[in-house]
């Protein structure tokens, strides 16, 4: 599914990823946790392809091609998905406008007939019916005035009706109340299934207690430091990065 | 006064033609047509028309249109259709180089308003002080030549308390082959006490040839009136469009005014909006799209005459090319308009290195209990918004397009006319959508 080999990559000439790698199977959840500043975002924006990174060095490949060659609008047409962190608003066109114009355009990328308004309402209605989340927020602007949990909803509601193969959640559990973070894990759970995988980025423990991970990595200062199982967060959460940091200082000194 | 030399055929068609007509238009077109003789074109040494030269409009020797359309009835069925509001049972009046057309028309008019020729309008109580108005207005003599040389005029006369669910539309199209032709629209609507209607104005041209349109619209609201005018502007590309559209609101009244700029080598809107009583209410929206060497300018004067108004402008510009857009807002706020609350916002985004707006909010304040904001802002694309879109599988001309059309569908979303609403959505779409997969909210 996907392969990141030695991914280096510069934001203002400054490495902030220093030779990261990753390997995800079908239908794997995985999740990176790391401190502020260790390369999290990053990974998600390079994956997603934002051109103010420089890539400097190492390969990704999704589905089998090279990641980094395509276009955004290409790799979200492979199938990628990336939930920002920062959900853009988009005043004057409602959701409606904007799933539809996407999923029309990923359509087309994947050869598939595109579809009319009312073909286009019966989907989201089924999609947003399975990942459980309620689709009156399509008849408002794009995240414009929307609180920070419907704004996390709002990208759910986009990665169910996109159908993605590899959802990136860039924190998507940053500044979200109990409720809202609720409502965000049961529609990832809902649409977790062997052909679609996630990689689930974050800064807590507490996301984890409700979208339980197959691996988790942890990320500090540009690399993978550590891997394992599920059980990894509670002695994160025990111990605290520093744990890790230390210990890596410790095996790389 | 070299300008007027070359005008030779207008100045022919003024004196065979003022003879004709009403008696009591006779001396309004006289005055009228000394004081363009006097004055000639505005130049960029009236501050008025500073960013806008009427240099190439002065280097045409214009000529009124033909009565006459050569073009064929199908031709002109289909572009009046392409043009008109869809679905919805609306007046349609359609004037072909400033003739009404009965062939093309829906003359049904709703309960609750009238509409007078210019001969049956001239003997109505009010016609004189009202017709006249106009030119005085303003320093530019356009509205003055619009009186002197328009043979008719749409006068519709809304009943006091009448309500009109649907727009009444008025569609203006210059068509023929002349080079030089000109055209005189004229529309007044006078709204009785508590009458409520929307107009739409939709001025349209046939053919590549430059032609112009020098175009009037009056607006008199009495007490409690409510009137939504709408002009949409989608002149040829090669066409001069010069429009005033003067609006006096009387107690309590509440103007909405949506205009649209799109299409013109060379295109002015001025709006003028009086606001004559206390308690009268002023909302003017404006939309400008401009590409190629387009030049669209929207000058707006609104007066606080009495306490207790309030105004808001909102206009928008989109500029690609070489267009140059240009927005000016003044206010003016009369000592004794204590009270007034008065906000201006003109937001642009330039699309090319080599368009070109000027914006300039001017107030003059005489109150002293006043509240009156302007911001002006321009930039560029969002490039955190064209991610967004393009992770979301839009490429990158699809993203662009569909970022313009939400910048320019803030203003339109508002519109209390569903019809209408989607009949502007459809011309965004029209000159936007092609390379999106945009579609029209349904």
């Amino acid at each position: 599914m996907l392969e990141i080999k030695d991914l280096h990559v510069n934001v203002n000439g400054k490495p902030i990823l220093k030779g990261l790698n990753l390997t995800m199977g079908e239908g794997e959840v995985h999740c990176i946790m790391g401190p502020n500043g260790s390369g999290k975002s990053t990974l998600s924006q390079v994956l997603a392809g934002r051109d103010a990174y420089e890539i400097t060095g190492g390969s990704v490949t999704f589905r089998g091609k090279d990641l980094l060659e395509q276009e955004p609008h290409e790799r979200a047409g492979e199938g990628l998905f990336l939930a920002f962190q920062y959900p853009v608003e988009i005043p004057g066109v409602s959701g409606n406008q904007f799933l539809r114009a996407a999923l029309n355009a990923v359509r087309q990328y994947r050869g598939e007939d595109e579809l009319d308004a009312a073909q286009m309402m019966k989907v989201f209605r089924e999609r947003a019916k399975q990942a459980k989340i309620d689709l009156a927020s399509l008849k408002r602007s794009v995240n414009e005035g929307f609180s920070g949990g419907e704004k996390k909803r709002n990208e759910m509601l986009q990665m169910a009706i996109l159908e993605p193969r590899l959802a990136v959640l860039d924190e998507v559990d940053s500044g979200l109340d109990i409720d809202a973070l609720k409502i965000v894990s049961d529609a990832v759970n809902a649409m977790r299934s062997a052909q679609r995988s996630f990689l689930v980025i974050t800064h807590y423990q507490r996301l984890l207690n409700h979208i339980v991970p197959d691996h988790i990595h942890v990320l500090v200062d540009g690399q993978i430091v550590k891997s394992g199982g599920k059980e990894l967060a509670l002695e994160l959460e025990e111990k605290g990065y520093a744990w890790v940091e230390e210990h890596t200082n410790t095996v790389a000194g | 006064m070299s300008t007027l030399t070359v005008h030779n055929k207008l100045h022919e068609d003024f004196s065979q033609n003022s003879g004709a007509g009403p008696a009591a238009l006779r001396p309004l077109r006289e005055q009228a047509f000394a004081r363009f003789a006097a004055t000639g074109f505005p130049t960029t040494r009236d501050e008025a028309w500073r960013f806008t030269s009427t240099r190439a409009l002065t280097q045409v020797d214009w000529q009124r249109a033909d009565q006459q359309a050569q073009s064929q009835l199908d031709d002109l069925k289909a572009t009046v259709a392409h043009h008109a509001l869809k679905d919805v049972a609306a007046t349609t009046l359609v004037f072909v180089n400033g003739f009404l057309r009965e062939d093309l028309s829906q003359r049904r008019l709703p309960a609750g308003v009238r509409l007078l020729s210019l001969a049956d309008a001239a003997q109505e109580d009010w016609f004189s002080e009202y017709y006249a108005v106009a030119d005085a207005e303003t320093a530019s003599a356009l509205p003055a030549l619009n009186t002197a040389l328009a043979d008719s005029a749409t006068v519709l006369v809304l009943d006091a308390e009448a309500r009109l669910e649907n727009p009444l539309e008025i569609i203006h199209l210059s068509c023929g082959i002349s080079p030089h032709r000109a055209t005189f629209p004229r529309t007044m609507v006078v709204a009785k006490p508590m009458a409520e209607a929307t107009v739409l104005e939709t001025f349209i041209g046939s053919g590549g040839e430059a032609y112009w349109q020098n175009s009037v619209s009056q607006l008199h609201l009495a007490d409690g009136a409510r009137v939504t005018h709408v002009l949409a502007e989608l002149a040829t590309e090669q066409a001069f469009h010069t429009h005033a559209t003067f609006a006096h609101l009387s107690r309590d009244s509440k103007l909405v005014s949506e205009n649209m700029l799109i299409g013109g080598a060379l295109a002015r809107n001025d709006i003028h909006v009086n606001l004559n009583g206390p308690g009268a209410e002023a909302h003017i929206n404006g939309l400008f799209l401009g590409h190629a060497r387009q030049h669209l300018d929207n000058h707006v004067v609104v007066r606080h005459n009495e306490p207790h108004g309030c105004s808001f402008q909102n206009f928008r510009g989109i500029l690609d090319d070489k267009a140059h857009g240009v927005f000016t807002g003044r206010i003016f706020v009369a000592q004794d308009a204590q009270k007034t609350d008065s906000a201006q916002s003109n937001r642009n985004l330039l699309l090319s290195d080599e368009a070109r707006i000027d914006t300039k909010p001017q107030l003059e304040i005489y109150a002293d209990d006043v509240k009156c904001a302007h911001g002006a802002t321009t930039g560029q694309l969002n490039q955190d918004a064209l991610f967004y879109l393009q992770s979301r599988g839009m490429a990158p001309d699809a993203a662009r397009n569909f970022l313009i059309y939400a910048f320019a569908h803030e203003l339109i979303e508002k519109l209390a006319i569903r019809e209408l609403r989607e009949h502007l959505e459809a011309v965004l779409v029209e000159r936007f959508g092609q390379a999106g997969a945009l579609a029209p909210e349904a």
